[in-house]
């Protein structure tokens, strides 16, 4: 009878169910959230917010790295798996915040990630000499090549397209916009890439024949939980605070300007 | 799939019953991620970029577009599909929902109808253990040889409908969803020979 719901919390750990109950203000200590939920390192990366954090709260570092603490709490609930994320009001400059954090995070999945993976799936094939690894390779080598055209998509065209759009707001620049593209496109335009990923793991996990690779494996499969939670929330801040933040942008400037 | 994030499409013109409906669900513990729309198009979009469980839509969004209601639910049949009714709906209507509750139920009802709807899809969970069926691994091997949903059908004299619910038990009972996935799962299993595949 209760075999769909016997998880209730993304987190049983009580300490990060602390975290998440309780609420994070500026005056929060940093280092104390980043200790009880590791994977806001990866916030902090993606912000370009170097560790030494010190006792720092959460005002101090958001004003020496010019983040607005409001988007800057909302981005830690989203890692702490809170769903009220509708509640805050957006500003203006967040924009260019969350463009420079999902670029750093572009980075991240190409220069970090990437390989990383590689270099597993190429030592398993060393260890366990099975031709199913070799389709194995073949499946991620493609998946990622759809990733990066993703990425690449989003670095060339949508957002030097928002960045257009908040000069504009801003009154700094006049050039016109392109009539022929509108966010509504970029919604469209990214599908999901998480479930191949969950293949990968499940095949992992279920079905791949086990060798000599139990260490390398397991290493492989936390870094591919640590990609799938990080594209997780990527894609959760396209959809549900980006991409509406771009739509008032853009009807912003249709009544000012019209188009 | 037990214990994971239930994901669900809340459809319905009213911001404070989407938040109240949120808040109400929230509040049982569980995990649900909720998608809120205001009409009825916008709803395959979420279809596609997650594996929705449950779609729960009020039936006024639908009223003098049936017909569009209706393929949109044939597309999206993965997921369950639930009535919020605010007042007296058409019995028709409401036939093609697999569940319904009202703007006054209270919360425990309002779960358990949720509940129950989910509870249906662990039908489908018990053959989960079990390896793929004969006919299932038929249809695996056709398509990996890439042909198309048709094609499939025509090979083997069943119909494309036959074909999608073979493909949606496949990925049910093996977790995975993608084409080039399930390659591997067949090879795997010896379903399909590694020198056989197509490149």
């Amino acid at each position: 009878m209760d075999s769909f719901f016997c998880e209730k919390r993304y987190y049983s750990n009580d300490k990060m169910r602390r975290n998440s109950d309780k609420s994070i203000s500026r005056d929060t200590i940093l280092a104390e959230l980043v200790a009880s939920n590791s994977y806001l390192l990866l916030l902090l990366d993606h912000f370009n917010i170097d560790l030494m954090l010190q006792e720092k709260t959460i005002g101090q570092v958001c004003n020496e790295n010019q983040i607005r603490p409001e988007i800057f709490i909302l981005f830690i609930s989203l890692f702490n798996g809170d769903k009220s994320i509708s509640k805050v009001p957006y500003k203006g400059e967040d924009i260019l915040s969350i463009i420079n954090y999902l670029r750093s995070s572009h980075t991240f999945y190409n220069e970090e990630k990437y390989p990383q993976i590689r270099q597993y799936i190429g030592q398993i094939n060393l260890l366990n000499k099975i031709p199913e690894i070799v389709l194995l390779d073949r499946f991620f080598t493609k998946y990622f090549d759809e990733v990066r055209e993703h990425l690449e998509y989003e670095n060339s065209t949508v957002f030097p397209y928002i960045e257009g759009l908040a000069s504009r707001l801003k009154g700094e620049s006049t050039a016109s916009l392109s009539l022929d593209y509108s966010v509504s496109q970029y919604r469209d335009h990214h599908d999901n890439i998480e479930e191949k990923l969950s293949d990968l793991k499940n095949l992992l996990i279920k079905y791949m024949p086990v060798g000599n690779d139990k260490e390398v494996r397991r290493k492989l499969l936390f870094s591919l939980s640590e990609l799938e939670f990080d594209l997780h929330i990527h894609s959760q801040i396209e959809d549900f605070i980006l991409i509406p933040m771009v739509e008032q942008m853009e009807s912003q400037l249709n009544s000012r300007y019209g188009r | 799939m037990a214990g994971r994030t239930v994901h669900i499409v809340v459809a319905d013109p009213s911001a404070l019953v989407v938040a109240g409906l949120r808040e109400m669900l929230t509040a049982t513990g569980y995990r649900f991620e909720f998608y809120p729309v205001s009409t009825l198009a916008e709803i395959p979009h979420w279809f596609k970029k997650y594996s929705i469980d449950l779609v729960i839509l009020n039936p006024v969004l639908v009223f003098n577009i049936e017909k569009q209601f209706l393929s949109i639910k044939s597309e999206c049949s993965s997921a369950r599909w639930i009535a919020l009714k605010y007042n007296w709906v058409d019995e028709n209507l409401l036939s093609n929902f697999d569940a319904q509750i009202s703007l006054f139920d209270s919360s425990t009802a309002i779960f358990s109808a949720v509940k129950n709807c989910l509870d249906q899809e662990k039908n489908g969970e018990d053959t989960e253990k079990q390896p793929l069926s004969e006919r299932e691994s038929e249809v695996l091997r056709w398509m990996i040889m890439g042909l198309s949903n048709k094609e499939v059908a025509d090979q083997l004299s069943i119909s494309t409908h036959t074909v999608i619910s073979h493909r949606k038990n496949i990925s049910l009972k093996t977790g995975i969803k993608s084409l080039s996935g399930l390659t591997i799962y067949a090879v795997v299993k010896g379903i399909v020979d590694l020198n056989s595949l197509p490149e």
